[in-house]
């Protein structure tokens, strides 16, 4: 299983920052960031399943990867 | 508390649907009959207050599908979609003055709107507001205890608090607080009149208009503010739609929260094992609030309307069919919460649906919990002897309220 990010379906709701904070972070504009890889897809389980608007997803499709936010985003929202 | 009564589709000749809203008999559970509508008839028809008919949606799951059906629609202007007020035409303005904006919209549409919004309720903004919401609590609080006992809770903290905090909020003066309190307290209570109701609903809303007018004028550094701006960059709302989004953003930050504060001191009280395991330990406050918006879910159910057949809960609802899908219902599915019907601070359930699911999920969710962590936690801090000062079951409980509350919380010390 692969965590996978759409920040295009985000809606700032922040449930996976409340529930996963280690994985998941907003940036300024109010979508989520992935802080780092996940360690494994069960890591973002907690959050996928609160996930209100489908941004996060787990998926069996291997060819998929955690989407790791680009430079500039990192540099404004991580840690 | 748990509600024992339940629902017998056989009883009633078929064809003839329960009138909603369903009043709720116990002052903490919500309706008895969604207990059996749950077990036996989990999207059934019922009533609305004009007349229409819709499916009622009562379990966890089926809600939570439904909210992310693409075939659901959450529009406005659909002639079809249940209101479960009776509507004058004072209703029906108000509902085409936010329907424009955010609530009332599907996707695509939805989507650029809630993204010029969300950066100014991230987590982190929540956080930076706990110092402004700490100072109103304490002023509140020492207000209370300088003042006469009994006291009411509701006007003396319940309504302040997230009037301050929406005021900073929009940007609006702090002094015009007073308006916002008067107005919600306005729609709220069952004692006031029809007259006096519209004429504060129009009150607020030239307020409100008035205050867009000097936002685009002149913009200030406040969410209305900040929206001005980016909308001349990208523009989405024109000024009607920006007074909407104002009126929607006031209405569903004030109201819900304030609710939420009476019922959940009242709550804490009733349960006072609850409230030893929340004054033990601070940490334990986040989750206990989780478990409290569970517990109430101050708004019963929201409307949709089908855009296309849907199987769902054994029935087929045919496209054009209205839909309400009950969150209180949702929230005390036992297939989801065990012994749904107790309160229980430290359950540690994330997953209720008492800020709705979907891309329609309170905006404002953050900031509610961190006014209601802080509310809570000052208050029994500072006043550890707190208690009911008359029955709970003689509290005038807004059982006829679109949105679940208190008109008054006597309390004493």
């Amino acid at each position: 299983m692969t965590l996978v990010v759409n920040r295009d379906l985000c809606i700032g709701a922040g449930q996976c920052v409340l529930s996963t904070p280690e994985l998941f972070d907003q940036s300024e504009d109010g979508r989520v960031l992935l802080r780092r890889r996940p360690v494994d897809a069960d890591e973002g389980r907690a959050a996928v399943d609160l996930c209100p608007s489908g941004a996060l997803r787990l998926t069996d499709d291997t060819r998929s990867r955690p989407v790791v936010p680009d430079r500039d985003a990192a540099t404004k929202g991580w840690g | 508390m748990t509600a024992n009564s339940t629902y017998a589709p056989d009883a009633a000749p078929s064809g003839e649907a329960p009138d909603f809203p369903m009043p709720r008999t116990c002052p903490f559970a919500p309706a008895p009959e969604y207990v059996g509508l749950r077990a036996e008839a989990p999207v059934s028809q019922v009533r609305v207050p004009d007349g229409q008919l819709a499916w009622l949606v009562t379990r966890y799951a089926d809600v939570r599908r439904l909210l992310t059906d693409p075939r659901v629609s959450a529009n406005r202007f659909h002639p079809n979609l249940p209101l479960t007020e009776p509507v004058t035409p004072q209703t029906r303005r108000n509902i085409a003055a936010v329907g424009r904006s955010l609530i009332g919209l599907d996707q695509p549409e939805h989507g650029p709107q809630r993204r010029m919004l969300i950066g100014d309720f991230t987590l982190r903004r929540a956080q930076e507001m706990r110092p402004h919401i700490q100072r109103t609590v304490d002023e509140c609080v020492d207000a209370i205890l300088a003042g006469p006992k009994p006291v009411d809770l509701v006007a003396a903290l319940a309504l302040p608090v997230p009037a301050s905090m929406i005021t900073k909020l929009l940007g609006m003066p702090y002094e015009d607080r007073d308006l916002i309190v008067r107005s919600a307290d306005a729609q709220l209570r069952r004692t006031v009149s029809a007259e006096q109701r519209q004429q504060t609903s129009s009150e607020l809303r030239a307020y409100v208009d008035r205050l867009v007018t000097a936002k685009e004028a002149e913009p200030t550094d406040d969410l209305l503010g900040r929206l001005v701006v980016q909308n001349r960059q990208t523009p989405l709302f024109d000024h009607d739609m920006l007074v909407g989004l104002a009126m929607l953003l006031l209405v569903a930050g004030f109201e819900t929260t304030a609710s939420m504060i009476s019922l959940g001191v009242a709550g804490l009280l009733e349960n006072p094992e609850q409230l030893a395991v929340v004054t033990g330990d601070p940490a334990a406050m986040g989750l206990a609030v989780e478990e409290l918006l569970r517990y109430f879910t101050v708004v019963d159910a929201l409307p949709r309307v089908a855009t296309a057949d849907i199987e769902v809960g054994g029935v087929t609802v045919r496209a054009g069919d209205g839909l309400l899908l009950s969150f209180a219902s949702a929230n005390w599915d036992t297939d989801v919460f065990a012994d749904a019907g107790e309160l229980d601070v430290r359950r540690g359930a994330r997953h209720h649906m008492a800020f709705g699911y979907g891309i329609h999920q309170c905006i404002g969710q953050n900031l509610a919990r961190a006014e209601l962590e802080i509310v809570f936690r000052t208050l029994f801090t500072r006043i550890p002897g707190l208690r009911l000062a008359e029955e709970l079951d003689g509290l005038p409980f807004r059982k006829e309220s679109n949105i679940y509350g208190l008109d008054r919380l006597p309390v004493t010390w």
